[in-house]
């Protein structure tokens, strides 16, 4: 593949087979991950980049946890429930509720236990490009089946995920498809694609919407099986004019003219880059990746070339990028090795700070807006909390954690992005007190 | 000019934002209700319960020192305190040698112990521990607010109260979810703060760290501190130098000036003492003691010494025996003391096992705040006697 060969290309430049040591560890496990505890920092740091940038690539994005048991089931019989009578009906919707809870609680876990991080940090991206609100979703088994068309597709081909997203029942769903038709076409479907799914707002007119939402007429479901549908019916068979090409288009010609269009790969270069690497990506450096990109939408050597891009490894890059909640209590709770919180608690706390999972789309402007003067006491108060957890029981002293500060390993290093601005701390501080410092330190809000 | 430390900023934001848009509102009635009541107070002036948080688990047994119990001396063959070098109080119980100054306030009758206390199924470890401590609840809330937020009425008709309580440095535990907190490391820095404004030595070019910098500058202008009434200290005070002398000084500075809490707290760690312990231990227990013994020296002088009761407490005990390490573990009895001018002074051993730390919660809460706490009823906790009855309130604020 030729990612591989990216990779071969790397070994032969100076970086290659040098161990990378723990403040590059900790910056590349913090933006292609979510923090990590002490023993997995001390792995990558014994890794030269590229090794440690292949092992996080080549990770499938297959679930390490089994999916709930209930996402197997047919799809039909829970639908049917709902036409039951009233009593069914309310205990139907009582179900459902709790599903949609055990659904997001699953992907934090999956996020907090994973050893592919960079898998799930790539899940929890694309469930915000292709943003479907689980409580939008009338059962939430087909948000299960949109949960692992999204997981499958992850780290694969962009251009795959698309399509199959634009077949994608919840989605579609959601955004109106099957009720736009010949007599009125919606441009609801068609905006997303556009705006959100693919190129983002600056590029497109008015036009295009109108065009292409014309186009998508017809993508539709099958409301017995639950399954994509092309309805011929409601579809407008009549000339389109998109991004200056006239033809009937169909749906998936209409994607296809979307994936050709060189904006699509600028936009999701953009906003990866935004992700992993730091606020302003330099325009050269996203037309170069976004030409290569382009060739095939092949995610791994996309992937490759911003990790090992020597801006992703620059200092001025570090400490830039706001860590999300679920950031910062999973790279906390990392740390400590043990688990000070419970799922449950971690999902709730995650809530309060107004962490999206599957029910909000992330701030834009490199995560600026997770801080304001609310959310930022929010933060700190849970940070403090947790601070006060940070030795658990006697038997967990002989945590490697505890062993590997006291044995004088660089905790500020292992916990901040760039060196702390507090003062020093004073001689009888205990290991966990040093923990505790860092925690309450603003640097370990950022990445 | 010094260095701001961005803490005492995130401390303040904290204060800040929980006070949220009810600041001037309750800044207000404070006003109103203080103009209405200073008359009835003027005869009598504020109290202050200063928290002394021992954090980590303080080992009980060589603080208090059971002497004469044999049991002691055989479950410690390296940590026991030698009979002839334990400074006695009574037939059975001494103190560290390192307590010289508890021992002097023990002779002007300022120190109340309770030998042992602890509560039903103690925790043993800390997360969990100094939680029951904080909120003085026993359930599995786990984001419980703190024990000083359920005062009902919050004692809160003094000028000289200007918050609900006062942390100096870490843990704010007992006092979050209450509506006006104060938090903060140095006193200094934070008056230089609010004089000067928020400088930063932040790397500008780091958008996201300036962003945190304005939210936490404009939380902090919110802050409720009349730094303008801050007075010096005396010239003749003299604190030790150690972070927790420093952390005393301020708050003998704050009381001076009049503008404290109900409810202050101050901390001191690390008692977490799992091996070698002597040293640590004794060095910890001087710091304390001789700190608490400027304080009182200072206000005894300026005449507020009997404004202020100390309760000292730890998030639990430690184990009798020492283990292999020179060391002790975590043990579930330790002995509360309290100091002041109003306590009565003695040794009060408990009625059955040990005497439920919430008693002695409601003791101070009713008997020395005069208010109550809508979580501790006084049927199922009642007070002690432990504070002289010249000084006892028993709510009589309401």
């Amino acid at each position: 593949m030729r990612w591989l060969l990216l990779l071969c290309l790397l070994s032969t430049q100076s970086v290659a087979g040098i161990a990378m040591g723990l403040d590059d560890a900790r910056h590349l496990l913090n933006r292609a991950g979510f923090g990590a505890s002490i023993s997995q920092l001390e792995l990558y740091a014994a890794l030269a980049p590229d090794q440690a940038i292949y092992r996080l690539v080549s990770a499938p994005s297959t679930s390490q946890l089994p999916w709930p048991t209930w996402t197997t089931e047919p799809i039909e019989s829970t639908i049917s429930r709902i036409r039951q009578d009233i009593e069914i009906r309310r205990e139907t919707r009582q179900i459902n509720k709790e599903r949609r809870i055990e659904l997001q609680q699953w992907q934090i876990q999956n996020v907090w236990t994973t050893p592919h991080p960079l898998a799930e940090r790539m899940v929890l991206f694309w469930h915000d490009v292709f943003f479907v609100p689980i409580t939008a979703v009338l059962d939430p088994l087909l948000y299960a089946q949109h949960m692992r068309t999204m997981r499958e597709h992850a780290t694969g081909n962009y251009g795959d995920l698309l399509r199959a997203m634009m077949r994608d029942v919840a989605l579609l769903e959601y955004y109106d498809a099957p009720r736009s038709r010949l007599s009125s076409p919606n441009a609801r479907l068609a905006e997303a694609l556009l705006d959100r799914f693919s190129m983002g707002d600056s590029v497109p007119r008015r036009r295009d919407y109108r065009e292409l939402a014309r186009a998508l007429t017809g993508a539709s479901m099958d409301r017995g099986t639950f399954t994509y549908r092309f309805d011929l019916d409601i579809h407008d068979p009549g000339d389109k004019n998109i991004f200056g090409r006239s033809g009937a288009f169909t749906p998936d010609e209409a994607i296809q003219l979307v994936l050709d269009h060189p904006a699509t790969a600028e936009n999701i270069v953009r906003r990866l880059w935004r992700h992993l690497v730091g606020p302003h990506p330099e325009a050269k450096i996203v037309d170069k990746l976004a030409k290569d990109f382009r060739r095939d939408y092949e995610l791994q050597p996309l992937l490759v070339a911003i990790l090992a891009h020597p801006q992703f490894w620059a200092q001025a890059q570090r400490g830039q990028l706001v860590k999300s909640p679920l950031d910062v209590l999973v790279s906390a709770l990392k740390l400590f090795d043990q688990p000070l919180l419970n799922l449950g608690e971690v999902f709730e706390v995650a809530s309060t700070m107004e962490m999206p999972m599957f029910d909000g789309t992330y701030p834009r402007h490199s995560g600026l807006s997770w801080i304001r003067p609310d959310l930022w006491s929010l933060r700190m108060r849970i940070m403090r909390r947790l601070s006060r957890g940070k030795e658990v029981s006697t038997e967990h002293r002989g945590l490697a954690l505890y062993h590997w500060i006291e044995q004088g390993g660089e905790l500020e290093t292992a916990m901040l992005p760039t060196p702390t601005n507090e003062p020093p701390m004073h001689w009888n501080q205990s290991a966990y007190e040093r923990l505790g410092h860092y925690l309450l330190d603003r640097q370990f809000q950022l990445k | 000019m010094p260095r701001l430390s961005r803490r005492e900023l995130m401390k303040l934001a904290l204060a800040g934002a929980l006070g949220g848009t009810s600041l001037n509102a309750s800044a207000q009635k404070r006003r109103s209700f203080s103009s209405i009541s200073s008359s009835n107070n003027r005869k009598s002036p504020p109290r202050y319960l200063i928290l002394v948080e021992l954090r980590g688990g303080n080992d009980g047994y060589n603080t208090l020192v059971p002497y004469t119990d044999p049991h002691y001396y055989r479950a410690r063959p390296t940590l026991a305190i030698p009979k002839d070098e334990v400074l006695m109080l009574d037939e059975s119980y001494g103190l560290h040698p390192a307590l010289a100054s508890f021992a002097s306030f023990w002779e002007k009758r300022e120190l109340s112990i309770l030998p042992r206390v602890s509560y039903p199924n103690p925790a043993l470890t800390h997360f969990r521990a100094s939680e029951i401590w904080d909120t003085a609840l026993t359930g599995d809330k786990l984001f419980g607010n703190g024990w000083v937020e359920a005062l009902e009425p919050m004692p809160e008709h003094h000028r000289e109260y200007i918050a609900h309580g006062v942390t100096i440095g870490r843990n704010s535990g007992p006092m979050e979810g209450a509506k006006r907190l104060l938090q903060f490391d140095r006193l200094s820095t934070l008056i230089h703060q609010l004089e000067w404004g928020v400088t930063s030595s932040v790397d500008a070019s780091n958008e996201a760290l300036s962003h945190i910098n304005q939210i936490e500058a404009s939380l902090a202008r919110s802050a409720i501190l009349p730094h303008k009434r801050i007075m010096p200290l005396p010239e003749t005070a003299e604190f030790p130098g150690s972070p927790f002398g420093e952390d005393l000084a301020d708050l003998t500075q704050m009381i001076l000036s009049g503008v404290g809490a109900p409810v202050m707290k101050v901390s001191l760690g690390s008692f977490d003492t799992h091996e070698d312990q002597a040293t640590r231990h004794a060095n910890l227990l001087a710091d304390l003691a001789d700190g608490l013994w400027a304080t009182r020296e200072t206000l005894l002088e300026a005449g507020h010494w009997p404004q202020v009761a100390f309760m000292l407490y730890s998030e639990f005990g430690r184990t009798l025996a020492e283990n292999a390490q020179r060391g002790t573990d975590h043990g579930p009895v330790a002995p509360m003391l309290l100091l002041g001018r109003p306590m009565r002074a003695g040794i009060y051993p408990p009625e059955g096992e040990y005497t439920d730390f919430r008693r002695v919660y409601n003791t101070m809460i009713n008997s020395w705040l005069g208010t109550h706490s809508k979580r501790l009823s006084r049927r199922e906790f009642p007070p002690l006697g432990i504070l002289d009855s010249s000084f006892r309130r028993e709510g009589s604020l309401l």
